[in-house]
């Protein structure tokens, strides 16, 4: 949750300026004590399933079958041929986008809000950490009572200030549903955007916001040529960590919608979940699954070149 | 005068706006609260009851097991007993993964922070890269190996996998956090004739302290609410930890909502109050990096 | 669906026995074969609280020792799946309706015929039916369940009607007038949420059309005929408003939640509903409403329909006291213990005897037509790999339902999937 660049200087052996003297003779051996149990666990718990899981992917193995039958490729090929998957790809894209642009919007937004004095600021902005604390699985549940056809709270408050007149089917509409649990998702992870925007801002030198002003630029203006800039860098950090989260998003769309209504919340990583633990066809699975790795990393790369040529402009 | 008006209205746009995120983040919250105070049969009104008429803290008392719980039928007494359990094992379990996370994963991280050896730079670089593996990826395999070695079902079997999670974690922000340590300091203490081991506990560590609880905070946390990996790798109800207990609530023949939302503001109450009380240090823990940049 | 549900049966009362006149010590003698050092058993935990009270008596009386594991629902399956596929000792699976043939094609159960004999004769049909195939008996019912028609009485009476409708038709005909005389929103209440609950209610409907889902070759016949109708009727019940639009993001269990509120006339449904509907803590309709035999078609000359679920305890290939395992099965589902069981969750009896038995019809005024309502009541396919060809044919019934395709373009391509698997 920090930084991209501390992966990237990670390598650099910091201590060109020590003194030749206190090079212990048993440094290395000591480092590799230090990091041996780190390793280990990384080996056993994630590279060895990782390895595991792209064997798997090729197999046709089911429990119910339990001798798995090599088929190269084939997972892969029935997938991305598949209608139904391509649609799910369709999903987590627009999942992705609409989350991002949205909570990019309102992220930045509510830091400006709150980077402005007020009194009472410093409580409004630890309040608004919160929801960034609850659950994911409370935030599915909740905003399902929420949104509940019949008794919900949004239906009643909409009611209530006369904007509807029947009781909009939140989660049964296959064009609503998505964006009500992008809206769900918001409220939980809006927080991140505005610490980290907030954070972002106490870098904007004030003479900068002054020295404009005083050439009459306007409030726009001066966002866009004065603190944007500043902003860039903590956008392509958070660009990156939030498309990760939303690329694989589970939790959210298993408890609220079960993938319905119609398929419409059917995302990859809730279709690998079906295909490996309902239809228990584990190389399919892990094909899926897979392929949510491989487009992760395309995708992270991808921003990574952006970091390097953009950001530091 | 037209500037006084255009500042009275700023104010007022702002206040307005401030208010707007206060009800955005709050109204939710409140929801939960009325909605797990209030009678089962004011949860099933339209339209909804905005303010309770009676309030019970009956659930709470139902789910944390406190007071009489004579009159209460086996139906709702079960899952109470079982959320519980749940409870325990969500501590159990976040608490020995937060420490194991943050032993093995600070010391690893000094090594990459302040000794030389070959392939540090490529290690470094892969646990971090391995940090950022989505779960769905290792689950499929996980479950297949836990099941062969017997851990599927078992709290160790899930703590072993959130101590991979957690280690890559605080090996990635704890590097970061020695890195800020000037190195002068631990050369003194060796002059002062501490061992290296001397120096990062007597005088390393004692300045990353705050580092550490952020980042043992978060990695708390995170396994609190972790949910894919519990729901996949443990099926027993009575190992169950608490985000997956909500969602067996939530699969009930009938949706109690009212012990939902119950369970929910227990659940979320943990990493609620860390958050607000710890506020500072895990905005700093959260943005320490993102902003260098 | 009904399988998920939590069955909590209490300790307490399972001790204070109801003593209805119904044997309840064992009338059978107990197997000649060694004894085994223990039982283990893998149930849902709708059934694992109240198989752990009955394990402990069996387990006096025996001498073995008995290991209940209980599982949520939706990971029994896949338990019981790799338990017995990675050899592990089990000698006792629960086995919902739906995963006999998957169980069965796996090698997984032993048939049970032998041990059963001639008392098949005196189980309610229907319920033992879906657990034969080819002859074969693959698992001893625990409970019967099935779809009832429910009707809020209050509702239907200010309108004018003493009498639930017989036809869907008719029903139809009385939401519209209820819903202009301003008694209701909507007519009927469904759970048709993408989900297992959905395939139960188009089954029955399919059913109540005079039609099935597979043939007797095989082939899906989902898109021709009794298939399709019923589809188009389920579409047409959301397009006119006699069912309420909330049914498609409903499940089969919240359902029962919104009907209790009383603002609706019709809802049918599992019979937990009528434990539900009449718990005053949770519900307003509680004395409104009353239990019926499911409308049939008047255009297809159908008197009722219904579909069956339920689970039932099957013995596996592998263990190595089949006698003794049936031993407690046979104590399990004992007729004592049926009433038990009924009493606390309105979970019908397997046994025919105890629908006519006086003092248990004396006690529960609806059981006769419950039974009645098995008679016109159809399973889902017998079939391996039931859970994905569901899965498939839920996405295609929920298209159509939201309106994103017609019924018979949904069923085609559903009948096409289904047929590749």
């Amino acid at each position: 949750m920090t930084s991209i660049d501390l992966a990237e200087r990670a390598g650099q052996t910091p201590g060109a300026a020590r003194r030749p003297g206190f090079t212990e003779p048993n440094e290395t051996t000591l480092a590799w004590l230090l990091v041996l149990p780190s390793l280990l666990i990384i080996l056993g718990i994630k590279l060895y399933p990782l390895a595991y899981s792209l064997w798997l992917s090729g197999f046709k193995v089911s429990v119910l079958s339990p001798v798995a039958r090599y088929v190269g490729t084939d997972n892969y090929v029935a997938l991305l041929t598949n209608p139904n998957f391509q649609a799910s790809l369709g999903r987590t894209l627009y999942f992705t986008v609409a989350s991002l642009v949205i909570q990019m919007v309102l992220g930045i937004s509510i830091a400006l809000v709150l980077n402005t004095p007020f009194r009472g600021r410093t409580f409004v902005r630890a309040l608004v950490l919160l929801p960034w604390a609850v659950p994911t699985v409370v935030n599915a549940v909740l905003w399902q009572w929420i949104y509940h056809p019949q008794f919900g709270a949004l239906n009643g408050l909409l009611n209530l200030v006369g904007l509807i007149d029947q009781n909009v089917q939140w989660l049964g509409s296959p064009y609503l549903a998505m964006n009500m649990v992008i809206l769900a998702d918001t409220w939980k992870t809006l927080p991140l955007y505005v610490i980290m925007f907030l954070a972002a801002l106490q870098t904007v030198p004030d003479e900068l916001h002054q020295a404009a002003a005083v050439d009459g630029a306007g409030f726009w203006k001066r966002f866009v040529h004065v603190t944007l800039p500043f902003l860039k860098p903590t956008m392509v950090v958070v660009l990156v960590l939030r498309t990760m989260e939303t690329f694989r998003v589970f939790d959210i769309i298993f408890l609220m919608t079960a993938g319905g209504p119609a398929g419409s919340t059917t995302v990859i990583g809730y279709y690998a979940y079906l295909e490996a633990f309902r239809n228990l066809n584990f190389g399919a699975g892990a094909a899926a699954a897979n392929i949510i790795v491989f487009s992760v990393a395309l995708i992270s790369l991808a921003y990574l070149r952006l970091l390097r040529t953009r950001a530091f402009d | 005068m037209i500037v006084t008006r255009s500042t009275h209205l700023q104010r007022v746009a702002l206040y307005a706006a401030v208010s707007a995120i206060v009800l955005w983040t709050l109204a939710p919250f409140y929801w939960m609260l009325v909605s797990s105070v209030s009678e089962q049969r004011d949860l099933f009104s339209f339209p909804p009851v905005w303010f309770p008429r009676t309030i019970s803290f009956e659930r709470f008392w139902q789910l944390l097991g406190i007071g009489s719980l004579g009159d209460i039928d086996e139906e709702t007494a079960r899952p109470a007993r079982l959320f519980r359990s749940a409870l325990l094992n969500s501590v159990i379990v976040c608490g020995i993964t937060t420490i194991v996370g943050l032993t093995i994963g600070t010391t690893a991280a000094y090594a990459y922070a302040r000794l030389r050896f070959s392939f540090s730079r490529y290690l470094m670089a892969l646990t971090v890269m391995v940090h950022m593996l989505p779960p769905i990826a290792t689950v499929i395999p996980l479950y297949i190996l836990l099941r062969k070695i017997g851990l599927l079902n078992q709290l160790s079997g899930l703590i072993l996998v959130y101590a991979a999670l957690s280690v890559t974690y605080v090996v990635w922000v704890m590097n970061g956090y020695f890195r800020t340590i000037p190195r002068e300091l631990e050369d003194a203490a060796r002059i002062d004739g501490c061992s290296r081991m001397g120096a990062l506990f007597r005088v390393v560590l004692p300045i990353v302290v705050p580092g550490l609880i952020a980042t043992g905070i978060l990695v708390f946390i995170t396994t609190w609410n972790e949910f894919l990996y519990v729901l996949v790798l443990v099926n027993d109800p009575a190992n169950k930890t608490v985000p997956a207990m909500i969602a067996e609530f939530s699969t009930q023949d009938q949706i109690k909502y009212g012990m939902i939302m119950t369970g929910g503001i227990i659940v979320s109450l943990p990493p609620v109050l860390l958050a607000l009380i710890f506020q500072r240090r895990l905005i700093s823990g959260l943005t320490a990096g993102a902003i260098k940049g | 669906m009904v399988t998920r549900r939590q069955f909590l049966v209490s300790a307490s009362a399972l001790a204070g026995s109801v003593g209805m006149g119904l044997h309840s010590s064992r009338a059978w003698a107990a197997p000649t074969s060694p004894k085994p050092s223990k039982l283990v058993a893998i149930v849902t935990s709708t059934y694992g609280p109240a198989l752990e009270a009955f394990a402990k008596e069996w387990t006096k009386q025996t001498g073995i020792p008995v290991e209940v594991i209980s599982q949520s629902y939706d990971t029994t399956y896949t338990k019981i799946v790799t338990a017995l596929a990675g050899g592990s000792a089990t000698d006792i699976v629960i086995v919902d309706s739906i995963w006999t043939a998957g169980f069965v094609q796996a090698g997984f159960l032993q048939p049970l015929n032998g041990f059963v004999g001639s008392a098949t004769k005196d189980l309610v049909p229907v319920s033992i039916d879906q657990r034969t195939i080819d002859g074969k008996v693959y698992s001893m019912p625990i409970s019967n369940e099935a779809k009832f028609f429910y009707y809020n009485a209050d509702i239907l009476k200010a309108g004018g009607y003493n009498t639930p409708p017989r036809t869907w038709e008719e029903a139809a005909k009385i939401s519209q007038d209820l819903k202009d005389k301003k008694l209701v929103k909507h007519g009927t209440i469904w759970g048709w949420q993408q989900s297992e609950g959905l395939i139960c209610d188009y089954v029955a409907l399919v059913n109540g059309l005079g039609g099935k889902l597979i043939d007797d070759g095989g082939k899906w016949i989902v898109n021709q005929g009794p298939g399709v109708k019923a589809l188009e009727f389920m579409v047409d019940q959301l397009k006119s408003g006699g069912a309420d639009p909330s049914s498609i993001s409903l499940s089969d269990r919240q359902v029962v939640d919104s009907f209790s509120a009383g603002e609706h006339a019709f809802l049918m449904s599992w019979s937990f509903a009528l434990g539900a509907l009449n718990n005053p803590k949770n519900s307003k309709v509680v004395d409104k409403v009353k239990l019926d035999l499911v409308p049939g078609f008047a255009s297809a000359g159908t008197t009722s329909t219904s579909v069956v679920g339920g689970s039932g305890f099957g013995v596996t290939a592998t263990t190595k006291a089949a006698d003794w395992a049936w031993d407690l099965i046979q104590f399990a589902t004992d007729r004592t213990r049926q009433i038990e069981i009924f009493k606390i969750r309105s979970n019908v009896p397997v046994w025919k005897e105890l629908y006519t038995n006086p003092a248990v019809v004396k006690e529960y005024p609806y059981i006769s037509q419950m039974e009645r309502q098995f008679e016109y009541a159809t399973w889902r396919p017998n079939i391996q790999n039931y859970a994905e060809l569901s899965g498939v044919l839920q996405l295609q019934i929920h298209k159509a339902l939201s309106g994103q395709v017609s019924p018979q373009a949904a069923l085609d391509q559903a009948a096409t999937e289904m047929a590749k698997l």
